[in-house]
């Protein structure tokens, strides 16, 4: 048997695994490709509903998925993809929020004028409906964390209550009870605001 | 898909403001579930992807090159990774002792060597040469002689005095005459 010979097996696998790694790095790019196409969206309005601003909302959905592409590796342990993703976004902006300053009023009533749907309204509807809907937002500020959390999730309808439980490492029961909470404090508020100061 | 029972909300769920928004507790909701529907910005889905593509690739750890990579993955194996560790401990190790083997200590000094005075001549604090000399090293010198301790006559205990006379016999001891000194001549 000559050298090439005894050699060729060796390149042979050589080859074979570079060949392996780079497509399994392709696959990777190719499944989180899919991944942004198919929950960015969800993602975005998750991160908005929380942080209202559409730039800020952005940028959390952008660090989301720079946190998946450092763990694309392990994508296949993950069990439910979607909620994982919600959960990593849910993270980010509840951080961002907790370190931002607290922005005016007045911001919030802006960026819903220019977000909100027009729906055929005119002018003076869309900017009661802002500031109709900037004054509840600024009630669900006022609730309580743990109640808020579950109010603002619960406005999703793609999400059950078992998978809004998942997302806040809490039990489904603990999902009812602060929901139940979370509502009769709303209507103390919108009947008396500020009552909760 | 929500689960989530509609209970809690209160018995006058249905007051709305002269625009048509609810005023009770679903008011809340109503604005949170529509906030919810937001439709993303245009575009957001290539934005992102163009954010990964830009984000630095995750470090890997000094890969071998394709061509020389050992066959079977036997380089990262737990023992190929702890023989290395040994040889380079062994590599530091041997440094060391090559080092230690060649430095020759020098000869250890019998006493301890004092340094030349060093203070310039004609300084204001100079001794002048003089050395200080304790007296009391030498001890005081005696004009006379002293005889050793030993030949120092020891006192003698006195022995036991009778007992004290009284205040008259002591007056009779004191009229006693004394013996008259022969006169001077």
């Amino acid at each position: 048997m000559s050298a090439s010979q005894t050699l060729m097996p060796f390149w042979m696998e050589i080859a074979d695994r570079a060949v392996h790694d780079h497509a399994r790095q392709h696959a990777n790019d190719e499944a989180l490709a899919a991944l942004v196409e198919q929950y960015a969206t969800t993602l975005y309005r998750v991160a908005f509903s929380v942080l209202r601003n559409a730039s800020d909302a952005e940028d959390a959905v952008q660090e989301a998925f720079l946190r998946v592409l450092r763990h694309r590796d392990s994508l296949d342990e993950v069990r439910d993809t979607r909620v994982w993703l919600i959960r990593i976004v849910w993270n980010i902006v509840l951080d961002r929020k907790r370190r931002a300053k607290t922005r005016p009023e007045t911001d919030d009533v802006d960026e819903l004028a220019r977000v909100l749907p027009a729906n055929g309204l005119s002018a003076e509807q869309r900017a009661a409906a802002a500031q109709h809907h900037a004054h509840v937002l600024a009630c669900v500020d006022q609730l309580p964390a743990k109640e808020r959390q579950v109010l603002i999730l619960s406005a999703f309808e793609e999400l059950s209550s078992v998978e809004i439980a998942v997302v806040l490492d809490i039990t489904e029961s603990s999902v009812r009870s602060r929901l139940f909470r979370a509502r009769n404090l709303m209507a103390e508020l919108l009947k008396h605001p500020r009552s909760l100061r | 898909m929500n689960t989530l029972p509609n209970d809690g909300l209160p018995p006058d769920a249905n007051r709305r403001d002269s625009y048509g928004f609810r005023e009770d507790a679903g008011a809340g909701e109503d604005t949170l579930r529509l906030i919810a529907s937001l439709p993303a910005p245009e575009g957001l889905t290539d934005r992102v992807k163009a954010g990964l593509r830009m984000a630095p690739q995750p470090g890997r750890i000094l890969m071998w090159l394709a061509p020389l990579r050992p066959a079977g993955g036997w380089i990262h194996t737990s023992w190929a990774r702890g023989a290395a560790a040994a040889a380079i401990v062994c590599v530091v190790a041997g440094g060391g002792w090559r080092i230690y083997s060649h430095v020759q200590p020098g000869p250890y000094a019998n006493g301890i060597v004092m340094p030349a005075p060093t203070a310039p001549p004609g300084s204001a604090f100079s001794t002048s040469g003089a050395t200080h000399v304790p007296e009391t090293l030498d001890g005081p010198v005696l004009t006379h002689h002293v005889a050793p301790a030993s030949e120092v006559n020891v006192v003698e205990k006195a022995p036991a005095q009778p007992k004290a006379a009284t205040g008259a016999t002591a007056m009779k001891k004191k009229k006693v005459p004394r013996r008259a000194t022969a006169p001077v001549q």
